[in-house]
């Protein structure tokens, strides 16, 4: 029986995967080899963080469902044409982005809408709205993940964003992937990665500062068309 | 927050550069890949600035908690069903394999 049946097989085979010493190259290695245990622990390792992305980007969780498996489905298939084996979580992020965006695009082609949307980029960096709500927040980052409602205010502020701003932040900021990167993917210019990431950023920051700040420690913004000169 | 400007030049703000100013290199200083004089006029308006020292520290925690959160665990339903298609599609490509 493989590592695949039975939940509490599968709990102990993340524990594994988590302390499998291998690396992501060796396990293509042997993977490429015909060994089904060493593509088994890449899942595990990387299962979780492709669920998770595809769940933020799709905010549905049967959608996400669909690009997690088809994700991997497509990495098992095309593994022989991964130049790199160390770039397997990159390699398997793009993948997972690109068939999440596929499914988003989808969505919005029954609604007659563009996901391209060039009118996002209007007025460039120049047109970016200033911070209203400014507050230092309650508690730091890593006390505020202990606390259970935090990712429901994270899902909320981040579904809240349109698909084209909420893939550039997942991608650079949570995944880790370069402008360069971003753009590839998104098949949009690198300028036009930096505008969204900026507004995604700000329109996150904003949202979470009416959850998470401190109303006694807020600040209040001055008029930026004041002027001296 | 505010900044002088004469003719559409800057001519200094608080702490030499406008709040405005911070905004448009936001992502660059965010991400350290920001021009070493840029960044220390920038350094310099934020010592002044209160509110564009709380954004950016709002911002710097906004990454923090959404990468920590980037991983979910999979229901086990669905993670059973992943797992045997991906033994299926395995046998399908590799009928020999074990």
């Amino acid at each position: 029986m493989g590592r695949f049946s039975g939940s509490l097989i599968l709990n102990r085979s993340m524990t594994s995967a988590a302390s499998d010493a291998r690396s992501d190259a060796e396990l293509v290695d042997l993977a490429r080899g015909g060994d089904m245990a060493a593509f088994e622990t890449l899942v595990d390792r990387h299962e979780r963080r492709i669920y998770g992305l595809a769940r933020r980007l799709t905010s549905s969780v049967e959608d996400a469902q669909d690009v997690t498996q088809d994700a991997f489905v497509s990495a098992l298939r095309n593994l022989s044409s991964l130049k790199d084996g160390k770039s397997f979580g990159p390699w398997l992020t793009s993948i997972a982005a690109r068939l999440a965006m596929k499914t988003l695009r989808r969505r919005r082609d029954s609604r007659s809408v563009s996901l391209d949307d060039s009118r996002l980029e209007e007025g460039g960096a120049g047109d970016i709205p200033h911070p209203r709500h400014i507050a230092d927040w309650r508690a730091a980052p890593d006390e505020l993940a202990r606390d259970s409602d935090t990712r429901r205010h994270l899902d909320r502020a981040i579904a809240g964003l349109s698909p084209e701003y909420r893939a550039v932040f997942l991608l650079r900021d949570v995944e880790g992937l370069s402008v360069r990167e971003t753009a590839r993917l998104l098949g949009i210019n690198e300028g036009n990665v930096k505008v969204r990431l900026l507004r995604a950023r700000l329109a996150l920051r904003e949202k979470l500062t009416t959850v998470f700040g401190d109303p006694a420690r807020q600040v209040t913004p001055v008029s930026h068309e004041r002027s001296n000169g | 927050m505010s900044g002088r400007r004469k003719k559409g030049v800057v001519v200094g703000g608080i702490g030499g550069a406008t709040c405005r100013e911070l905004l448009a290199v936001l992502n660059d200083y965010l991400d350290g890949q920001i021009d070493p004089s840029i960044c220390r006029e920038m350094e310099r308006h934020l010592r002044k600035c209160n509110p564009c020292r709380v954004v950016v520290d709002n911002l710097r925690k906004t990454i923090t908690l959404y990468r920590q959160d980037g991983a979910r665990v999979l229901p086990p339903a669905f993670r059973a069903k992943l797992h045997a298609e991906l033994r299926k599609a395995w046998k399908k490509r590799r009928p020999a394999a074990r």
